[in-house]
């Protein structure tokens, strides 16, 4: 007769947090430098340019040496975080740490019509492919 | 010599003193900032506020702030005691009335209470801000207007957007840290300097940190976040991400 060892439960569970963990956090810091770096090559979600920046503003942001379309101080885009949920149906949200910086992305996006904070179609798969992952290969 | 030779030779000694003191609270703010930022990343429940008050002065211990006032305290004691014995010897001291005497020891009072004060309103102004900032969601520009206020009639008033800055920097740096610290075994785990891209006042070590293009392990990224150059005012900071991530993201890993 051949004797079943009873599973450690605990170590399983642990294995499991420690990944969706991983996954979630890795996909959060990941996806907001892949945002970072479209929005400042001047594309959003699609792939399709920004509305350009007027000339005065592109020419008070040339002499202050000011490169990119929506970093001026940084403070906008340094405030991009997030938050994470690991109960339940793992979620992952993107969000900015201070109020005024929260107001400046709101102007950008429904007044200027310029939708920087957004994410494609790919972007997205790589998020929940990347906890699904996670949650399947343990 | 006469009584306003001896005054002012004193007032000279003293204002290098209190000029000493300045550079050194200020490295000690430095400290304190430091500090500060790592113990209160940890605070995320209100009923932590309780505690705060023992880690805060635990800081101040720690950063060498009280036992800078005590030598300033000391030093004064040392200044007024070789002014009274110089008076002393000149017969002065017996001219001196003893409402003067009264009104010189008031005056050293005065100066060892204000020179406190100045580091407390500034000491009590970075706990409040990152307090603020942790458990309060305050904004850049609450914490900015707080610390001007606080530090108003100070000349470390001037200084109240660099603390803003690199509070709020260190804050997000702390944060990312901790978040990364139940993974800090894996070796699949990776940094990249991230923030403001290089422009007219990006410093060198920055520059040459962000143009490397390159993951830093872990321990080389604990180099980095405290290297000198970057102590103040620095736009960037460390986040974590996995090796294929770093590649996806196209940076070098090695």
């Amino acid at each position: 007769m051949k004797m079943l060892k009873t599973p450690d439960y605990k170590a399983i569970k642990k294995g499991i947090n420690k990944k969706v963990y991983k996954a979630l956090e890795t996909s959060g810091t990941s996806t907001i430098l892949a945002l970072k770096k479209r929005v400042k090559r001047g594309a959003d979600a699609d792939g399709v340019a920004f509305k350009s920046l007027s000339k005065s503003t592109l020419a008070d942001k040339a002499k202050r040496g000011r490169k990119y379309m929506f970093e001026d101080s940084g403070d906008m885009l340094r405030s991009i975080t997030y938050k994470t949920k690991k109960g339940g149906s793992p979620k992952l949200l993107f969000h900015f740490d201070d109020a005024n910086e929260n107001k400046k992305a709101y102007n950008n996006i429904n007044i200027h019509k310029r939708d920087f904070f957004n994410l494609s179609d790919k972007e997205i798969n790589k998020v929940v492919d990347k906890i699904s992952d996670s949650l399947i290969n343990l | 010599m006469s009584l306003k030779k001896l005054i002012n030779a004193n007032q000279k000694e003293l204002d290098d003193i209190i000029d000493k003191f300045d550079k050194r609270l200020e490295q000690i703010f430095k400290k304190i900032n430091v500090l500060a930022t790592a113990r209160i990343a940890n605070i995320t429940d209100i009923d932590e506020v309780v505690k705060f008050d023992i880690i805060w002065r635990g800081i101040l211990e720690e950063a060498g702030y009280y036992n800078l006032l005590q030598r300033y305290v000391n030093t004064l004691d040392d200044l007024q005691g070789s002014l009274n014995a110089i008076l002393d010897e000149s017969g002065l001291l017996k001219t001196l009335g003893d409402e003067q005497i009264k009104r010189l020891t008031a005056i050293k009072e005065l100066q060892i209470k204000g020179i406190e004060q100045i580091g407390i309103d500034a000491g009590l102004t970075l706990k409040k801000g990152l307090y603020n900032n942790v458990l309060a969601g305050k904004t850049k520009a609450d914490l900015l207007e707080a610390m001007a206020g606080e530090l108003g009639g100070t000349k470390y008033v001037s200084y109240a957007k660099t603390y803003a800055n690199t509070a709020i920097n260190d804050y997000r740096q702390a944060t990312l840290n901790q978040r990364a610290e139940p993974l800090k075994d894996d070796e699949d785990i990776v940094w990249i300097y991230d923030g403001n891209d290089v422009d007219d006042v990006t410093r060198p070590f920055c520059a040459d940190v962000l143009e490397a293009n390159r993951a830093y392990s872990t321990d080389e990224k604990n180099e980095l976040e405290s290297a000198p150059e970057r102590a103040w005012n620095c736009r960037h900071f460390f986040t974590f991400v996995t090796k294929d991530d770093a590649v996806d993201l196209g940076y070098e890993v090695n």
